[in-house]
């Protein structure tokens, strides 16, 4: 006898279960060094005949398994976001871009070299701001471009690791927190996405 | 299984997991059919962390919490293949209600991949290897 089925029966109330069965797979990739995407596919076929509302429900609660993970190792946010902003690659120079992300580079830059900036006043001294209007093309609305520049005290590469999480933990956390104290957010959406809320006529704005 | 339609779970999307379904085979409320499901994680730990956390099912944490789960009493065995990736996992389910209990027997397998990443993956068991040949 294999000895799954020796185990099995030597249980009772094994023996008189319904035998079901599982696959899948968990790959965990690293991102940084203390830090790793995981991702869980899990295929589950609960045997015999069931409900499918309760078959899904078992399956969703076994992707549960990944937030317990998560909640097990979670660590300062701004710690986990110097270890990815270490991490962080060195972009891959403008020859090596394809033909997309090279025109939006070269669109994006030439808005910034463009005349007729006007000053804005900055809420802090050591950041000097601007903004213009693009004029409008037929049939099109105004488009409003900002500007603002300063200096930091960190390395050009861990600057734009820091640009490029956007979902950084740190991130994340600090726009709740204030969203949070502003709106009275429910605790466990402190992770939410960015979603600006506006009142009024003005519908949310998605970041 | 990148090349799968994954649909996200309603009312998931403020979470900071990302879950997705898929269903397939019958499509009536009862029915053999499997579901298929999928969470994709940032986890503050590095991967080989993740992968021994997932892979040492025995440790005191693990029980625990699966005891605080399915109670106590129900099967739960792991059992290792000798000097091998593999191990063999057997577990009892309480689904509850009328419907019967269901009992898992599954065969675990991990490997380090090309780009350093790990797999872990499993299916049911089918090895009819002696009971010697595990500890």
């Amino acid at each position: 006898m294999a000895l799954a089925d020796e185990i099995i029966r030597s249980d009772a109330a094994a023996a008189q279960a319904t035998r079901a069965t599982t696959r899948g797979f968990l790959h965990c990739k690293a991102l940084a060094p203390s830090v790793c995407q995981v991702t869980y596919v899990v295929q589950a076929n609960l045997g015999g005949s069931i409900p499918k509302a309760v078959m899904a429900s078992r399956t969703k609660q076994t992707l549960g398994s990944v937030l317990e993970m998560q909640v097990k190792f979670e660590r300062k946010g701004k710690v986990v976001d110097a270890e990815m902003r270490s991490a962080f690659p060195l972009p891959p120079p403008l020859a090596e871009l394809n033909d997309e992300q090279k025109l939006v580079v070269e669109n994006n830059r030439a808005m910034e070299t463009e005349e007729a900036w006007k000053p804005l006043e900055s809420p802090h001294p050591l950041v000097r701001m601007w903004m213009k209007h693009a004029p409008p093309k037929k049939g099109e609305r105004t488009i409003a471009l900002g500007k603002a520049t300063t200096v930091i005290d960190c390395p050009a590469l861990e600057a734009i690791g820091e640009w490029s999480e956007a979902s950084a933990q740190s991130g994340t956390m600090s726009f709740a927190n204030e969203r949070q104290a502003k709106e009275n957010w429910a605790p466990d959406q402190s992770r939410a996405a960015p979603v600006e809320l506006r009142h009024c006529v003005v519908s949310s704005r998605s970041v | 299984m990148q090349s799968v339609a994954w649909k996200r779970i309603p009312n998931t999307v403020r979470e900071s997991v990302s879950y997705f379904k898929r269903a397939e085979g019958d499509a009536s409320a009862w029915g053999k059919a499997s579901a298929w499901g999928k969470a994709v994680a940032t986890v503050d730990t590095s991967a080989t962390r993740a992968l021994a956390y997932n892979w040492c099912g025995a440790s005191y944490e693990h029980v625990a919490l699966h005891v605080k789960k399915q109670g106590t009493g129900g099967l739960r065995k792991l059992i290792y293949e000798n000097d091998s990736h593999t191990m063999l996992y057997a577990i009892l389910f309480r689904v509850g209600g009328v419907l019967a209990d269901r009992v898992f027997a599954t065969s675990f397998s991990w490997r380090e991949e090309d780009d350093g990443s790990f797999l872990l993956a499993w299916a049911p068991v089918k090895s009819t290897l002696p009971p010697s040949a595990w500890r």
